[in-house]
């Protein structure tokens, strides 16, 4: 069964600026006892992304994150995934996870389409033998016909998209992540890719989708978890999370 | 359902003591061994992405290495009035050597900061780009091993049965190219600057190592060549290659400096490994 547990999670982000990048700065600073500083407000900072936040969820749940820009979505998805590990706080997650980010990763723009199903589908954790296997069935499901012998860099954004989903949706994980913010095509595209993401969502068995579009949220999504400064806002039925998050929106600020 | 590196129960407690921490270590390590079928993939294309529009491919990695090594031999040889029989093929594995492991030290600094992308994409184990690294490095080396074999061949040099011992000089080169990946990959990935600090280190230690000269030349300044933990590696791997053994004093100091380097390097690791994904 899937399942993901956070308990008291906190994630501090570092922002590293060009100066704070620097050794050479940095000792500067050091052994100056901060007297030397090349440049102004060269010191650390963190941003706290996630602000001691727990969660249960279990199997079946289908999750909508919601919040504004810089709210946290993205972080926590990242936290689920297991690609930041948190400050404080402990994260268990049960399943097999797969997240769709960044659609465009993991493609060589100088190899062809078939290469890149099997560069990406290998990335994605299949053994080389079984993505050749299925490479065939998941390259007639993108319609790029004749396109697929050529290099990636030939086609256009819509195509290329096509191949990554074609791939990223080949597989069947049972926690399945996704944010539409930062790039996993807009909205438009997954509306597009609508018949195949149902298919796709319908299997996995717990799902957390990150996205500003209310409408994909209601199709997918029955829970509603609004974020708000790494925090939690409020968790429910998503109606009454997302009627609740509009009335923020729509209240004048103070 | 393909077989998924998100290990079935994914259990990360930022309360980690250090124990905890290098078991993590450990478990990344297996893991990404495990992963070898994807970092054996990636590695080629590493290699083959490079020279993916030309002809002659990774070819122009033995070309470029063999034309620097005939020209260089043929020049130097005049300069120190050397016999080229016996300067060239000594030329040739020092210059083969030192672009296997200068190479490994340099572009190790870029391995976290050049996967940037797929590091905060997909959970992948983080030694998977440690392990991708030095197997595209080696794939490297072997092109430009075809040289050794070329001259061998042309100068006839018959090695014997000490060529074998070049096996474990190469172990000990790339194990050190490995921990030089676990130390030097997070700290390149924060501080940004260290790479160009690490390549000019390289640059002075490559006239510094008995590579274009030879160690005979100097004998009076001995230490001045000992302390130098390049010389020694170039040495072990060297020596067998030309039909000698290299003294147990060469090889005492890089077995030394291995285990050294993989205390530091398993430390380093697990001490950072969390926050390389913050800093790619």
């Amino acid at each position: 069964m899937a399942a993901i547990t956070l308990q008291n999670v906190s994630v501090d982000i570092p922002i590293l600026d060009v100066s704070s990048r620097s050794l050479k700065n940095n000792v500067l600073a050091a052994v100056t006892g901060g007297q030397i500083k090349p440049t102004a407000g060269s010191k650390k900072v963190t941003i706290r992304a996630i602000d001691n936040l727990s969660l249960d969820l279990t199997h079946g749940m289908r999750i909508g994150l919601i919040g504004h820009n810089g709210a946290g979505k993205s972080t926590i998805l990242r936290v689920m995934a297991g690609i930041y590990e948190p400050t404080a706080g402990s994260v268990k997650v049960e399943g097999d996870v797969a997240a769709m980010f960044d659609i465009g990763f993991g493609m060589d723009p100088d190899a062809s389409g078939w290469e890149n199903i099997i560069l990406r589908g290998m990335l994605l954790g299949y053994s080389r033998k079984e993505i050749e296997l299925r490479s065939e069935e998941i390259g007639l499901s993108t319609g790029l016909g004749d396109f697929l012998s050529m290099p990636l860099r030939t086609y256009s954004a819509g195509m290329s998209t096509r191949l990554a989903f074609a791939v990223s949706t080949s597989i069947t994980p049972e926690i399945l992540l996704i944010d539409e913010g930062i790039g996993a095509g807009d909205a438009a595209f997954l509306q597009h890719a609508k018949e195949r993401l149902r298919s796709f969502i319908g299997e996995a068995g717990l799902l957390v989708v990150a996205s500003h579009s209310e409408e994909l949220l209601r199709q997918w999504c029955t829970t509603g978890l609004w974020m708000e400064h790494g925090r939690q806002r409020a968790i429910g039925p998503l109606d009454e999370v997302l009627t609740a998050y509009n009335d923020s929106l729509s209240a004048p600020a103070g | 359902m393909p077989a998924s590196f998100s290990q079935r129960v994914l259990t990360i407690n930022a309360a980690d003591a250090a124990t905890g921490r290098l078991a993590t270590v450990w478990n990344d390590l297996r893991e990404g061994f495990r992963l070898r079928e994807l970092w054996l993939f990636l590695g080629w294309r590493d290699v083959r992405r490079h020279y993916q529009r030309s002809v002659l491919g990774p070819l122009w990695l033995t070309l470029s290495m063999g034309i620097m090594v005939a020209g260089l031999g043929i020049l130097y040889s005049q300069i120190f009035k050397m016999d080229i029989r016996e300067y060239l093929p000594f030329l040739a594995i020092g210059f083969i050597m030192w672009g296997f492991i200068g190479g490994t030290i340099t572009a190790s600094c870029n391995v976290f900061s050049n996967a940037a992308g797929s590091i905060r994409q997909i959970r992948l184990p983080l030694s998977v780009y440690v392990f991708q690294f030095v197997w595209s490095q080696l794939i490297a080396f072997g092109h430009n091993f075809v040289i050794y074999i070329i001259i061998a061949a042309l100068f006839g040099i018959n090695p014997g049965f000490q060529v074998l011992l070049a096996v474990p000089a190469l172990i000990l080169i790339a194990l050190n190219g490995m921990f030089c990946a676990m130390i030097l990959g997070p700290l390149c990935a924060r501080f940004r600057d260290i790479p160009m600090i690490i390549a000019s280190i390289i640059q002075v230690a490559f006239f510094m190592t008995p590579i274009l000269w030879s160690a005979t030349q100097i004998p009076e300044r001995a230490v001045f060549v000992n302390i130098n933990p390049f010389y020694h590696f170039i040495e072990i791997a060297r020596d067998p290659l030309l039909g000698q053994t290299g003294s147990l004093l060469n090889w005492l100091v890089c077995i030394g400096i291995t285990i050294v380097m993989g205390v530091l390097a398993l430390a380093f690791f697990s001490r950072f490994r969390a926050r390389i994904a913050y800093w790619a």
